[in-house]
């Protein structure tokens, strides 16, 4: 029975995270839109742009090859195997022990990689500065990822997802410590700069010299736009529950019962929703980082991260 | 340098042998227990050197970088994947099977080599704009990771852990096959550029994609390999050593709790790295357009050559995929290294299992759902195509092929290949931010016009990223050598009385000293 609750979880999750992550992203612009005294677009308006994009032709930009045209299918590929394999909902998934936080990580880093090969592949001078600067930030957010992640999986003995979540939800005084913490802020900034928010770089920019996301799928058009963009949505809304889940689990469905998934649901839609409104509030109040101003950002939640695995030692 | 290393191997194993009753290696064995501490490190100093230099450790790598990449790319591959491996088998035979392991210094001194050569390695690839050299560092960043992997299995053992030793064992010599396998892939397929356009400078390749399709596609599978991500062999071994230094954080000791989370953020930074390097090698060397006349005229390599890649590349797939299928054989090496290993750390044929652990992944169901993913994909938005027909929207057939559109330029007319990013420009941003590591040379000449020097006829721009090491360790040791090399000369001056004179000074002064001290 659990086993059927598993699935059925797993499967949830991807379809929770595949139609919801554009809302997501419509209610962060929202909430910006009305900080910044405008009415703002109507939530449900991502998917109405999606929609849109997909009706439209398929378009090859000149000299582009199969890599240009496969990235937005291994971008979703890899965000979709990711929103299955990660306890989002249920922490009883068959697919669980198939990748812990580190295949998760380096799943999600091969995505990046993609698009940034798409990038150069267009042979433009945007294609090629967007992929340069989006590599140096990946390369210098690993270490501070996989330190964290070390952080966390040193109280609980192992990386795997499930095993991180369940031990936190038996032992709730555990969030509080300073490992937890430390490891939470670091987490926080790694994850902003891998999904290219502000300070690190501004989703919504279209100022040629200082995009880094957006020029690298410039060139891309229709429905391979929509598939990029779809993607990306997902990939926040992945990140934003993996931060959620690994700090505060709770709600999330342990055993088998539907009613439990229904619960997880909710409340998942409600822990995402609460973290996007906080990176939407934050991002109305701070401007972009100089691009080499980002590495001492990271250095700083490296350093965080550090402390985090020195507390798990010395404090345990 | 090679000779530097055989001294230094030959003189740790002549110590060692003067105290075995043979040179076998069960004498040896028998022999390196009851050798007293101070001999045995020194033994364990001298082997190390020697054999770090043949894998290419820092600081002793400076010869790989200029050797592999001067070889012939067969060759290169053959002493890239094969000969360094030496290096490490060297240190694990010596260290852990005839000296039996030894105390914990020796094996974090083999860990901090292993991790300064893996960020060095992967900084200076990142850095080169020669593809072959980047290959050679990319090499002494794949030993570092084995050292490390090396020197966690022996500070595991040394404290005790012996599972946890085995993990990290297993975990490295997982990574030198892998490295061996995608290394020989990755050095024959530069060796097809090479024979194509005469380049191994990636500033002046790209666009080989429809020149030399399976040229191309072979070396993607080389470089996600190297790279470390997933669908790649090395992601499992590099997954298998992280595995085993988080687990040794409760190995008692504050040195390994301080060595474990910087020996993570090593691999983690060199991994990041990793990705970067062959994004630029990958992307600015075959995708894009040309960006040199050579470039252009790319032709395929002759059949030979592809079977020769393909082979290569059927071993990285099949490591990646089923990495289970060497794992018995690791476990005897590790078993035969260190005899207190019990069970093979890893089990499971599709999920891979740690023993003793709680943790697991499964390459094989991994790759098989990303590529149905992705298949998936492609599918469904073929079909959303095709729905749209039959709603009589469009009347023809859709559209067999995609419409080629124009490049967004800035509405400045089309874009000439000298406007695309190189391999320089890409890897700009990461030498800015190592800047104190790297310390970059350059060089501005501004050339004015005779009439008035606000006019400026040209500018030159030149930009070196220097081996720091090479230059700052080895260059003043050779000037050093130089220098009495030049002072030695002044007593040879060819004059017969002279060396007369030398024997005659030789003779009486032994004499003397004979006299004064019998």
């Amino acid at each position: 029975m659990t086993g059927v609750t598993g699935a059925l979880g797993a499967v949830l999750q991807v379809a929770v995270i595949a139609v919801g992550s554009p809302y997501l992203v419509g209610a962060m612009r929202q909430v910006r839109a009305r900080l910044e005294g405008r009415a703002g677009p109507d939530v449900a308006q991502p998917w109405r742009d999606l929609r849109k994009l997909l009706r439209k032709e398929s378009l090859t930009p000149h000299g582009t090859s199969e890599v240009f045209r496969l990235t937005p299918a291994v971008l979703v590929a890899s965000t979709v195997l990711v929103a299955a394999v990660a306890p989002f909902l249920t922490t009883a998934s068959p697919l669980d022990p198939v990748a812990d936080l580190f295949a998760v990580v380096a799943l999600l880093t091969l995505g990046t990689v993609a698009l940034a090969l798409a990038g150069i592949d267009t042979g433009t001078a945007f294609g090629g500065m967007g992929a340069s600067r989006e590599m140096t930030i990946t390369a210098l957010v690993e270490p501070t990822l996989l330190v964290a992640i070390f952080a966390l999986s040193v109280p609980v003995g192992s990386t795997n997802l499930g095993a991180i979540v369940n031990s936190t939800l038996h032992d709730p005084a555990r969030v509080v410590s300073p490992v937890s913490l430390l490891a939470a802020v670091a987490l926080a900034v790694a994850i902003i700069a891998e999904t290219g928010r502000l300070p690190v770089d501004n989703p919504s920019t279209h100022l040629e010299l200082t995009m880094v996301h957006e020029a690298m799928v410039l060139e891309y058009a229709g429905p391979d736009l929509a598939l990029v963009e779809w993607a990306s949505a997902m990939r926040l809304t992945v990140f934003l529950g993996l931060l959620a889940n690994l700090f505060a689990p709770w709600g999330i469905a342990t055993g088998s019962g539907l009613a439990g998934l229904v619960l997880a649901v909710i409340v998942f839609a409600v822990k995402v929703g609460l973290l996007g409104l906080l990176l939407a509030v934050g991002e109305v109040f701070l401007a972009k980082l100089r691009l080499f101003r980002v590495p001492e950002l990271l250095a700083g939640s490296f350093l965080l991260a550090l402390l985090a695995v020195a507390a798990s030692f010395f404090l345990a | 340098m090679t000779h530097f290393g055989v001294v230094a191997i030959v003189i740790g194993l002549m110590l060692f042998i003067a105290h075995a009753s043979s040179d076998t290696f069960a004498s040896l064995r028998q022999a390196g227990a009851e050798l007293s501490p101070a001999v045995r490190s020194t033994i364990f100093l001298a082997v190390l050197v020697g054999f770090a230099s043949k894998a290419g450790a820092v600081p002793l790598h400076a010869w790989l970088p200029r050797a592999h990449p001067e070889a012939p790319s067969q060759v290169s591959a053959l002493m890239s994947a094969a000969m360094v491996n030496l290096g490490v088998y060297g240190i694990v035979r010596v260290g852990f099977d005839l000296l039996g392991g030894g105390p914990r210094w020796w094996w974090l001194l083999v860990l901090v080599v292993g991790a300064v050569s893996a960020v060095y390695g992967i900084l200076q690839a990142a850095m080169t704009s020669d593809l072959k050299r980047l290959l050679g560092y990319s090499t002494t960043e794949n030993l570092g990771l084995v050292l490390i992997g090396v020197g966690a299995a022996g500070v595991f053992a040394s404290a005790g852990a012996h599972v946890l030793a085995g993990l990290a064992l297993t975990a490295a010599l997982l990574h030198v096959i892998n490295h061996a396998a995608f290394k020989t892939l990755l050095f024959l397929s530069a060796g097809s550029v090479l024979h194509a356009t005469g380049l191994r400078d990636l500033d002046g390749l790209g666009g080989l994609r429809a020149r030399m399709p399976v040229t191309t596609g072979l070396f993607a599978v080389g470089a996600l390999a190297a790279s470390a991500l997933p669908l790649g062999n090395a992601f499992v071994s590099e997954w298998l050593l992280l595995q085993s230094l988080v687990h040794g954080l409760p190995v008692s000791g504050v040195a390994t709790a301080i060595t474990m989370p910087a020996a993570v953020a090593v691999v983690a930074l060199t991994a990041g790295l990793a990705v970067a390097t062959f994004v630029k090698a990958f992307g600015i060397g075959f995708l894009a357009r040309p960006r040199s006349s050579a470039a252009e005229r790319a032709t395929e390599s002759p059949v030979s050559m592809r079977v020769g890649m393909g082979l290569a590349a059927l071993a990285c797939v099949a490591l990646a995929v089923v990495p289970a299928m060497v794992m018995p054989g690791l476990a005897r090496a590790a078993g035969a290294a260190d005899s207190m290993l019990g069970e093979p750390a890893v089990r499971g044929a599709v999920t891979l299992r740690l023993a003793g652990f709680a943790g697991s992944l499964s390459p094989l169901l991994v790759t098989a759902a990303l590529l149905v993913g992705v298949a998936a994909v492609v599918a469904g938005l073929r079909l959303a195509t095709v729905r749209r027909t039959r709603h009589g929207r469009l009347t023809h057939r859709a559209r067999p092929t995609r419409r080629d559109a124009r490049l967004w330029d800035c509405g400045a007319g089309p874009l000439t290949a000298r406007m695309e990013y190189t391999a320089t420009s890409f890897a700009e941003p990461l030498q800015r931010v190592f800047d104190d590591v790297l310390e970059p040379e350059q060089d501005v000449d501004v050339t004015h016009l005779q009439e008035s020097r606000y006019l400026v006829d040209s500018i030159e721009y030149r930009r070196r990223v220097p081996d720091r090491i090479e230059r700052r360790l080895y260059q003043p040791l050779l000037a050093f050598a130089r220098a009495w090399g030049q002072a030695g000369r002044q007593l040879a001056t060819g004059s017969v009385h002279r060396y007369l004179g030398y024997g005659f000074y030789a003779v009486a002064g032994l004499l003397v000293v004979l006299a004064v001290t019998r």
